[in-house]
């Protein structure tokens, strides 16, 4: 099966979120051989006026012979499982990508952005309720985990209208909101995992629970992996705005050995929790993550 | 060989340009703490990196500031006037030997062989002119031909003035052997100050006769009497008394006198005539003629002893010529006076240099053109730099 990948970059000139978050998550299926949605336990659960692009295989053509209206079969899975999505919107979310200009900006927190946009359409493709949560010590959004078209619409408006501000927040913070991410559930945390403190660690390991899922989905940038800066370079920190005078060529070796050791760090500790991580290029596909999760989930299963 | 070796320059005072040079290092020495802006989003993985200490400073965008400094030194090749010193092939200076008619034909048989065997022994024959107006090349043939020697005809000249003018069209010839006589009509006029040295090789005169000398001091003199129709006229204008007067005067002088003759009504002035008396009753004549050569109706009683005063002068001055000589140290001796002023053309040939100005004011576009790119493509990464971490 060859995969057709769409580049980062054509996904930052269309702005609109819920076309993106469809053909991506409909390329994604489209490539799987078995359907998830196939398979015992699918139940009728409502009908839906006809919309253009819907499968004609999934027309009630009887309902049509009575009402002369096209009307689509809605199924419904037996599920139980709470998607929740969540974002960290820290400012240092906002390194960007390194193929990118002044027209066509893509970082961090936009590829996360459309990979839970497009985990919310798949979610609400299989019937699953979905709830959303974004961190930073400046906003917090919270949505809570409802199914439906509906409600994806209002989780993609609300991934639409996330902005970056200051750093991550305390656990003492978003207490209340991870108190309500409980139960059967899938939890997708998106974040480059810059701490101070540990405070997203802490977060998972308060989420992790025999009933709940988490997946970690580490961001990085080409720039993050290989240093490519030469010459006297000042270094600015997104979230404290410290500066840092040094020689890129002097700093690039120690750089990475730093890197380095604070992978092994995080793998370490997602290992010890349970936790699936997944690191993602945000200079890669973003359907390529998908992917890279599906083939990692299938390989533990 | 190092070419650089045969730059020079002109003037001095434009190498204090090069202190200009002191100004970019210094900019981009001392621009250290700008840097380029990087956001990025967590500084702790890179470090602190030791700061350089003052002592060792660092030059940034090293590329641009070479171009800076390659525009500088350009500047200031351009104020102090490089010259290119072209170089010969020899190590040595290239000289010639330039030998004048006079001595071709004064010199004996055996004193031409003696310098064409000098020649072929320092293999500068091919370096031997013959100092006549076109400086054309003398092989060994014709300097011991006799023929050549005959028909050579020397003229009163200044071969000062011919050796400087060799000296302008041969720039890379830097020594001359002169063979000459010390005749003193070879150097009729002022000497020459050049840069050229010279070696005289002074051949001395003994008394020739002027028959034995084809020198202009024989050549006729043209005389034509314009006569009235019928021949009728006073005294003053007999044609056989103006007859027998220059006949007299024929006697006297060297210079032969050709005799001619017109009537005034088949007068036109065709013919090339060194006195014209017009002894014709018409007297307009002179309309046509300048006074020098026209004897008008006035001056004919005075003529005749005018004529013969003018002729014996001029024998006398070539008759000098032929026995006047010049000593060794009048030839020898520089000349205080300056070099003649030289017309654009000549300064190029005279000049020994080359000025590379030219390709020095092409080479200074081009770099500025490359440093304002080069300058520009750096504000703008910088820029655009700046502007994707805004984003």
């Amino acid at each position: 099966m060859i995969q057709q990948y769409i580049d980062p970059l054509t996904l930052s000139r269309v702005k609109d979120l819920p076309l993106i978050a469809k053909t991506v998550a409909q390329g994604f299926l489209h490539g799987l051989h078995n359907s998830t949605q196939r398979g015992s336990g699918v139940e009728f659960s409502q009908y839906r006026v006809y919309e253009p692009g819907d499968a004609l295989g999934k027309i009630d053509w009887k309902l049509f012979a009575r009402s002369d209206k096209y009307f689509v079969r809605e199924a419904e899975r037996e599920s139980d499982i709470n998607v929740w999505l969540l974002l960290d919107t820290s400012n240092s979310m906002l390194q960007g990508a390194s193929n990118t200009n002044n027209q066509m900006s893509w970082n961090k927190l936009d590829y996360g952005r459309y990979l839970l946009a497009t985990l919310a359409y798949l979610a609400q493709q299989q019937g699953d309720a979905t709830g959303m949560l974004s961190l930073s010590n400046q906003h917090i959004d919270f949505l809570p985990a409802r199914s439906g078209q509906p409600h994806l619409q209002k989780i993609l408006l609300q991934l639409a209208r996330i902005k970056a501000g200051g750093e991550f927040p305390s656990s003492h913070g978003i207490q209340t909101q991870i108190n309500s991410i409980g139960g059967h559930g899938l939890v997708f945390v998106v974040s480059d995992f810059y701490q101070k403190n540990q405070e997203i660690t802490h977060m998972i390991s308060s989420l992790v629970s025999p009933k709940t899922d988490v997946i970690a989905v580490q961001l990085e940038s080409d720039d993050e992996i290989t240093f490519p800066y030469k010459g006297q370079i000042r270094f600015e920190d997104l979230e404290s705005q410290q500066q840092l005078l040094v020689s890129a060529k002097r700093a690039k070796q120690h750089y990475l050995q730093n890197r380095a050791e604070f992978n092994q760090q995080l793998d370490a500790q997602m290992e010890r929790q349970k936790v699936q991580l997944l690191r993602a290029n945000i200079d890669k596909p973003l359907d390529q993550t998908l992917f890279d999760f599906l083939v990692a989930r299938k390989q533990l299963a | 060989m190092n070419p650089l070796a045969n730059l020079s320059v002109a003037s001095n005072i434009g190498l204090l340009t090069l202190l200009a040079l002191a100004i970019p290092l210094t900019i981009h020495l001392f621009s250290r703490t700008k840097g380029k802006l990087i956001k990025f989003a967590d500084i702790s993985l890179i470090g602190k990196v030791q700061q350089k200490p003052v002592a060792q400073l660092y030059l940034t965008q090293r590329k641009l500031l070479l171009l800076r400094l390659l525009l500088l030194v350009l500047l200031s090749m351009i104020l102090s006037q490089c010259v290119w010193q072209a170089s010969t092939t020899n190590s040595t200076e290239e000289s010639a030997t330039l030998v004048s008619p006079l001595w071709i034909k004064m010199a004996s048989t055996e004193q031409k062989r003696s310098l064409a065997d000098e020649l072929s022994k320092s293999s500068e024959e091919q370096n031997v002119f013959l100092l006549t107006e076109s400086y054309p090349t003398l092989s060994r043939e014709q300097l011991l031909s006799p023929t050549f020697a005959t028909s050579l005809q020397p003229q009163t000249t200044n071969l000062w003035m011919r050796a400087h003018h060799f000296s302008l069209l041969n720039p890379y010839i830097t020594r001359a052997h002169i063979y000459v006589t010390n005749s003193l009509q070879q150097f009729i006029g002022s000497k020459i100050a050049t840069s050229m040295i010279y070696e005289w090789h002074v051949l001395p005169q003994t008394q020739q006769s002027s028959t034995e000398l084809n020198v202009e001091i024989i050549k006729p003199i043209n005389v034509l009497l314009i006569l009235d129709q019928d021949k009728q006229g006073d005294e003053l204008v007999s044609e056989s008394k103006w007859r027998h007067a220059l006949s007299i005067i024929q006697h006297q002088v060297s210079n032969k006198l050709e005799i001619y003759d017109v009537s005034a009504a088949e007068y036109s002035q065709q013919g090339n005539y060194d006195w014209i008396i017009d002894l014709s009753q018409q007297h307009n004549i002179s309309e046509l003629h300048s006074l020098d050569s026209l004897v008008k109706y006035e001056d004919l009683p005075h003529f005749p002893l005018l004529l013969a005063e003018k002729l014996l002068s001029k024998q006398q001055f070539n008759l000098d010529l032929q026995f006047l000589k010049v000593t060794e140290e009048q030839l020898i001796n520089k000349s205080e006076k300056a070099l003649p002023s030289q017309s654009s053309t000549q300064r190029s040939a005279f000049n020994t240099h080359s000025s590379p100005t030219k390709w020095l004011y092409i080479l200074l576009l081009v770099c500025f053109c490359i440093e304002r790119i080069y300058s520009e493509r750096t504000n703008l990464r910088n820029a655009s730099f700046a502007q994707k971490d805004v984003n």
